[in-house]
């Protein structure tokens, strides 16, 4: 008798508890993501924090502390974050390619283009793992790696105008200011108020 | 050249082969290393009657790995040759051994590198020291953007017999350096003070301490301007520097002589994503420890760097 008139309130308690969770979580996300579009990334991880606590391994709150730390800066903590996301789903392209953003911040091109090299082993043309793969190697100053990574990527995705900035930026060091020129042309097809783009052939005519 | 120096040459050849094989393979099986060797020549004319130089050549090369951008390491060796006008020489061997540590804490905007270095000198001559040891210690710091450097290094040399130095000799070297990039990084100014201390200085007839001031200043060019060159290097050191360190040179100025001062000029073209050439002109003022007139040496300097990537 005693157990029957406790269980209501057992239940009761635990779907208090998942309620309030839950409302918890519901406005914990809202207020991360509406302080991340003020712009306030502190905040918007503060508004996580009693989520992680109750939920250390959860892998998107992993994920999305990783990427607010990097929004605020803290470099080497969304590193740990990105890298713990990746222990828990070694699958994830998200997580392989967040890595790839603290460290490009903190300019250890190296890092990056391998970090970016094992996700295209598991996704050879995704659009990320090149884009970031070419900052890299821009910041290596590998121009005809560079060079020739942009033309194929112009090939895989004509109508982007990003790899031809890199190829045309790849061109340009390298000396050869007409295919630069031509790059360029192509990346104001594209992007028409493309500053980059107009100052290079404005200036090499 | 002699059959003795001729097999040494081919020896040292053969070896360079091997170590170059040895590090590409290497680098081809990890991907992670990146290995870097310098080939370098100095050689210099001294026809000034104030000193008893003839003429001072070296040889030597520079090995650098580096494990991503975490740190790495560099192994060094150079031989000296300095013929002086009497007919005889002294020839010296440098083996030069070099580790570093990269650090980007969050909170600061930029790489701090903690190094490492230690220098062993022998050579054959009775009036120099017998042995020279140093060890450096320096923290440096580089913005992620580039545009500005400092660096602090500290120097103890221990230089061992040989008459003329009273038998021991112990030097304290402080580097305060900073650097700075100018037109949109197109030209990058370094600024660095040399202040030495040196213990037993009076047993020795040396100055107790020196000091001089270098300005390195290096342009990049764009490309296919004046030469094909990558970039243009202008450098000057004046004051007074006895037994100094060039940390970026990686070279110990261990002859007892005063240096005044120092004046070059040169490029570096670079070919494709592995290979550098650097030539060095210039000219370095001394005085001898005798305080005669101060007398000057022209030199040239040539370095050949390529990389495994």
């Amino acid at each position: 008798m005693s157990t029957q008139r406790h269980r209501p309130g057992a239940l009761g308690l635990v779907a208090l508890v998942f309620l309030t969770t839950s409302a918890l979580g519901q406005s914990g996300w809202q207020h991360s993501y509406e302080r991340e579009a003020a712009g306030d990334y502190a905040g918007a991880m503060r508004a996580l924090e009693p989520m992680i606590e109750s939920q250390p391994s959860n892998e998107f709150l992993i994920l999305r502390s990783a990427w607010l730390k990097y929004l605020n800066g803290d470099y080497n903590a969304s590193l740990r974050d990105y890298r713990r996301a990746l222990e828990l789903n070694e699958q994830s392209l998200d997580a392989m390619l967040g890595i790839t953003l603290p460290l490009l911040a903190q300019r250890r091109w190296r890092e990056a283009a391998a970090q970016a090299h094992q996700a295209l082993t598991v996704a050879p043309y995704n659009y990320y793992a090149h884009l970031r793969l070419m900052v890299a190697e821009e910041g290596l100053q590998q121009w005809r790696t560079l060079a020739d990574h942009a033309t194929e990527m112009t090939m895989r995705f004509p109508s982007d105008a990003t790899f031809f900035v890199y190829l045309a930026r790849a061109r340009a060091w390298q000396g050869n200011v007409a295919a630069a020129r031509a790059a360029y042309g192509h990346v104001l097809e594209r992007a028409p108020g493309h500053e980059e783009a107009a100052a290079y052939i404005r200036s090499n005519r | 050249m002699t059959a003795l120096a001729a097999r040494r040459k081919v020896l040292t050849i053969s070896s360079m082969l091997v170590l170059s094989n040895f590090i590409s393979s290497v680098v081809n099986a990890q991907d992670s290393w990146f290995a870097r060797v310098d080939l370098q020549t100095f050689t210099s004319q001294f026809s000034d009657a104030a000193t008893s130089r003839d003429s001072l050549g070296n040889a030597g090369m520079f090995l650098r790995a580096d494990y991503l951008e975490r740190g790495g390491f560099t192994i060094g060796f150079n031989r000296t040759a300095l013929d002086l006008d009497d007919g005889s020489s002294v020839d010296q061997d440098n083996i030069f051994l070099s580790g570093r540590v990269a650090l980007t804490p969050d909170g600061i905007d930029g790489r701090i590198t903690l190094r490492a270095d230690g220098y062993n000198i022998s050579n054959d001559a009775i009036d120099e020291a017998d042995s020279v040891a140093a060890g450096t210690a320096q923290v440096s710091y580089l913005n992620f953007s580039e545009t500005f450097y400092v660096d602090l290094g500290f120097t103890r040399s221990e230089y061992r017999g040989g008459q003329a130095l009273a038998g021991r000799l112990d030097i304290d070297q402080f580097t305060p350096t900073i650097g700075f990039a100018l037109n949109q990084q197109s030209d990058w100014v370094q600024v660095r003070g040399y202040f030495i201390d040196v213990s037993n200085a009076s047993g020795a007839n040396l100055p107790d301490s020196t000091s001089a001031f270098e300005l390195k200043w290096t342009h990049w060019l764009r490309p296919n301007g004046f030469l094909n060159l990558n970039n243009l290097r202008f450098s000057v050191l004046g004051g007074e520097r006895q037994f100094g360190v060039d940390h970026d040179a990686a070279t110990i100025f261990n002859l007892a002589e005063l240096q005044t001062g120092t004046l070059s000029v040169g490029g570096e073209w670079v070919f494709g994503e592995q290979n550098r050439l650097m030539l060095l002109v210039g000219v370095e003022e001394y005085e001898s420890r005798q305080g005669s007139d101060p007398y000057r040496g022209p030199f040239l300097y040539l370095n050949f760097a390529h990389e495994w990537q």
